[in-house]
């Protein structure tokens, strides 16, 4: 063996030098791109798309409006059909307060059911109450009260493109977080990550949140009654 | 009948099971004697934990029988909620949504107030409750807990529970007829839940039953004979 080999040449720690730098400059900078990836909230959250009362808001597969022009009201009961026509209705006592808000939703692209909540400034979700599996137009009969019954609730209702749905969701929330709520959409059942969430901003200052506790009804029925033969 | 003929379809078919179980490794082990051994202990391991109740465990709670009793009204704090059962009754009625009484049947109501403390999502509808509240048999008898068959929110209609609002709930039980008679004294035990928060990161739910939370003694009305007495009545 000469020296040569036994003692690694100037030109050769260079090499190992660079090969070293460049290693740890690579290692560091996998481990900042590492530090710094988005993470799985920002990758896969939903696209918030904002609106106010009176609004068309448009979203992928979604339009929604909230009518400026139809009033939410707040009621202490809610009362929904009985479980037959000549049942009594059901009344669904509250320890805070039913609001109930007013809703024209259609979707544009294909058939699905779509899901609403409200959400609080603390971010509380408020699940609709559901739709009472009363056919519309169902013979009503029941304390003094006769006709055809047609239930206004549109939550989780199958929604088909060009056939869009008018009426109402009832939301059972705490008297005192009224103020600041949000109105909330998604198409189908579950959100799908990185689809639109359509988020309406119901207009309730302190003021207004104080005139819908008082204008509370005893009984808020989510079902009119129309006489005659359809 | 002549015999097979060499190499026949059921001679190879022979030695190729034969090979199969000579080269199989449980078959290796069971000609060892630590093999025999250690089968057997797992053997007598397995029946063991099928007699102490370990497959019960899965089905049943346990550790009811360790709670102190409380009177009907007490709160409770069930982990995710807080509970407060406030009555029962035995009734004909098959649904406390229908005036139809069926002198036939039997069913034990009990009235509770829930309150869910999940502050992340939305609860699931309709889910809750069916384990929520079991029955832990009459007082003084050994518990014998059973789920609910039947959760409406009182007044009717479907249980949904919102954040921080406390809900009144109807959990039913149908009494079987050839069953011991209906108790006038009551144990009900709640259970305490953990749950993964459901958001849109995470659609799917996981309850998961933790352990007896709370359990409740109180005394049970009977509605029978108030319900059969308003049907002649009304004959």
């Amino acid at each position: 063996m000469n020296a040569a080999a036994a003692h690694p040449s100037p030109r050769r720690w260079r090499r190992f030098a660079f090969n070293a730098v460049v290693l740890l400059l690579a290692a560091s900078a996998m481990f900042w791109l590492r530090r710094h990836e988005p993470s799985y909230m920002e990758r896969f959250a939903p696209i918030v798309v904002r609106g106010a009362p009176g609004e068309v808001v448009q979203a992928r597969g979604l339009r929604i409006e909230i009518p400026a022009d139809s009033a939410l009201a707040t009621g202490r009961t809610l009362v929904t059909p009985g479980i037959t026509g000549s049942a009594p209705p059901d009344e669904q006592p509250s320890s805070g307060l039913w609001l109930s808000v007013p809703v024209r939703i259609e979707v544009t692209l294909d058939s699905d059911r779509f899901k609403a909540f409200l959400r609080d400034r603390a971010g509380r979700e408020y699940a609709p109450a559901p739709k009472s599996p009363a056919e519309p137009g169902r013979p009503f009969d029941h304390g003094g009260e006769g006709g055809r019954m047609f239930e206004s609730n549109i939550a989780g209702q199958s929604l088909a493109p060009g056939f869009p749905a008018s009426g109402r969701l009832y939301f059972e929330v705490p008297a005192d977080r009224l103020e600041g709520l949000h109105a909330r959409f998604h198409l189908g059942a579950v959100m799908t990550p990185n689809d639109s969430l359509v988020d309406i901003d119901l207009g309730i200052d302190r003021h207004r949140a104080v005139a819908l506790r008082e204008a509370a009804t005893p009984k808020l029925r989510t079902f009119v009654t129309q006489g005659g033969v359809l | 009948m002549s015999a097979p003929p060499p190499e026949s379809l059921k001679q190879r078919t022979v030695a190729a099971a034969r090979g199969a179980v000579e080269g199989n490794g449980y078959v290796k082990l069971l000609r060892q004697r630590w093999g025999r051994v250690l089968a057997a202990v797992l053997a007598v391991a397995a029946a063991a934990t099928g007699l102490a109740g370990g497959f019960e465990r899965v089905e049943r709670p346990t550790g009811i029988a360790a709670l102190t009793p409380q009177p009907a009204g007490a709160a409770v704090d069930a982990g995710l909620y807080d509970v407060v059962v406030q009555s029962a009754w035995l009734s004909h009625k098959p649904s406390q949504r229908l005036d139809y009484v069926d002198p036939d049947r039997t069913t034990l109501y009990v009235a509770a107030t829930i309150t869910w403390r999940d502050r992340r999502s939305m609860p699931p509808a309709g889910k809750l409750g069916q384990d929520l509240v079991w029955l832990a048999n009459a007082a003084g008898a050994a518990p014998n807990p059973q789920t609910a068959t039947g959760v409406e929110r009182v007044g009717g209609a479907q249980l949904v529970l919102q954040p921080d609002m406390p809900t009144q709930a109807v959990l039913s039980w149908r009494l079987s007829p050839q069953g011991p008679p209906a108790p006038t004294r009551m144990r009900v035990a709640v259970m305490g839940y953990t749950f993964s928060p459901s958001t849109w990161q995470t659609p799917e739910e996981h309850w998961t039953r933790a352990k007896p939370a709370g359990l409740w003694e109180f005394t049970v009305e009977d509605r029978r004979p108030r319900e059969l007495a308003a049907r002649k009545a009304g004959r």
